[in-house]
């Protein structure tokens, strides 16, 4: 019949991946399963326990769409999938599963989206957490335990007067640097001067750290702080998004030269990263990994304000982000 | 491990540096010094086949880099493929960056109470690994 023969070329096609169980044997699947399991080792069965598990917690018995799954491979990536269970036929107890991977972005719907979003930023936030913890032991209390043997071998050695010179002299420089770092440490976590003295200052100065911590040229050129004229949500963004923007090029890009460009326009306040660094296909990289995350969270930030988010980039022709916010809006 | 008094002043380093680039194969050579009065930065102060002056505005830090590993131990490090690092990597090592080297050994200059406040350090562009050897030869310049 041609009915059904267009169904199994619509079914075997498909981008979802399909299978068809008969209780606990695979009776059919799709192009799109087969792949799905030759590339990954997925076991079908799993698949269809991780969507039964789903169906428990679920009244109707009939159809069950899970949340986002996630499953680590081999590779360093980790699979994210979304499953539907449906029951075709109750008797014979055969039923379908369809998968759909959500490597591919084009298949998210909104509020999928919106998941991977909040399970990224959650993540960031504990490991941004994690990171000060580690700091705060490492630096930290390594430097003010440094001191405190300092302290001891001078109360407790028999020194020389010059010896004691040097002893105290090096109690004081391990005090400074710990002070320097607890400092330096406040200014990650919220920089003073943003809030003291706006933000052009604000970002001179992160950029004069991280070139100092780099190795790395950052320019920074931006119009009179008078001229930028924006609500302090705003200005927190931008802050973020340059921080975020520079610290990705320095990650990813190997770039020789990043410039701050802040300009006023007649209606828009006009930000832009740019690096001179590897670049990347913006096309390949706009399935989900933790990068494109990273982008796709600056964008709601951006949004969320009223603002333009957008990036351009090209293998070795470097990165180019831009954000625009709008002035004498109703706000 | 080269006493204070034996080169105590810029000079000495300034000749030190320069001597080690004119007699050996390395392509970069340079000293990074902590500052005597607070803030006690460390910055590169004296370098030799350097191919910027991008190096001056570099603020080391202790325990990051392959420098910045010597000034918070005490012991020589030496690494290969520095690229390889990320930013947010502990052996990220900013000089690398700021003068394309592919290798480099750091060595402490240490006073006589054994505090690091000098390190010594040369590297190439080129592909040329490095080692314990390298370590040892930088190390003669100090004794020598």
């Amino acid at each position: 019949m041609i009915k059904d023969k267009y169904l199994e070329k619509y079914v075997g096609q498909s981008r979802s991946a399909i299978m068809f169980f008969a209780g606990d044997q695979l009776i059919a699947s799709n192009h799109s399963a087969e792949e799905l399991q030759r590339r990954y080792g997925l076991d079908p069965c799993y698949l269809r326990q991780i969507a039964q598990n789903g169906k428990s917690s679920s009244t109707a018995g009939y159809q069950v769409r899970t949340n986002v799954v996630t499953i680590p491979t081999k590779e360093k990536e980790s699979l994210h999938l979304s499953l539907c269970y449906r029951l075709l036929d109750q008797e014979e107890d055969v039923y379908s599963l369809t998968i759909r991977n959500l490597q591919h972005e084009e298949q998210l719907s909104a509020q999928e989206r919106q998941h991977l979003l909040t399970r990224y930023v959650n993540r960031a936030h504990e490991k941004e957490r994690q990171r000060i913890s580690q700091d705060l032991h490492d630096s930290i209390a390594q430097g003010v335990y440094s001191a405190i043997m300092g302290v001891r071998r001078f109360t407790q050695g028999d020194l020389s007067p010059a010896e004691q010179q040097e002893t105290s002299q090096a109690i004081e420089i391990q005090l400074q640097e710990t002070l320097t770092e607890i400092k330096e440490m406040a200014l990650d976590i919220r920089p003073a001067v943003l809030d003291s003295f706006g933000l052009v200052p604000a970002i001179k100065a992160l950029a004069k750290r991280l070139q100092a911590n780099s190795g790395v040229i950052i320019n920074v050129l931006a119009v009179d702080e008078q001229a930028i004229q924006l609500t302090s949500d705003e200005q927190s963004v931008l802050y973020r998004v340059c921080q975020e923007a520079i610290n990705n090029a320095l990650r990813h890009a190997h770039p020789s030269e990043i410039t701050v460009l802040l300009s006023n326009h007649p209606h828009v306040i006009q930000m832009q990263v740019l690096d001179d660094g590897d670049g990347f296909n913006l096309k390949k990289n706009a399935h989900f990994n933790g990068h494109s995350l990273g982008l796709m969270n600056m964008k709601e930030r951006v949004t969320a304000l009223n603002g333009v988010f957008e990036i351009s980039s090209h293998p070795h022709e470097g990165t180019t982000l831009t954000v625009k916010f709008p002035l004498n809006t109703v706000r | 491990m080269m006493a204070l008094e034996q080169a105590k002043t810029n000079k000495d380093y300034a000749r030190l540096v320069n001597r080690i680039y004119h007699t050996s194969d390395f392509e970069f050579v340079g000293i990074a010094l902590q500052e005597t009065y607070y803030p006690f930065v460390i910055k590169w102060r004296f370098a030799a086949g350097n191919q910027s002056e991008q190096f001056r505005q570099i603020v080391l830090r202790k325990g990051i880099g392959i420098a910045g590993l010597v000034f918070r131990t005490g012991k020589p490090f030496y690494d290969n493929n520095l690229s390889k690092y990320s930013f947010s990597n502990k052996m990220y090592t900013p000089i690398a960056n700021a003068e394309s080297l592919w290798s480099a050994v750091a060595i402490p200059v240490a006073s006589s109470l054994g505090t690091v406040n000098a390190v010594l350090l040369a590297g190439y562009r080129r592909k040329q690994p490095v080692s314990l050897e390298t370590v040892a030869h930088l190390g003669e310049y100090l004794h020598g």
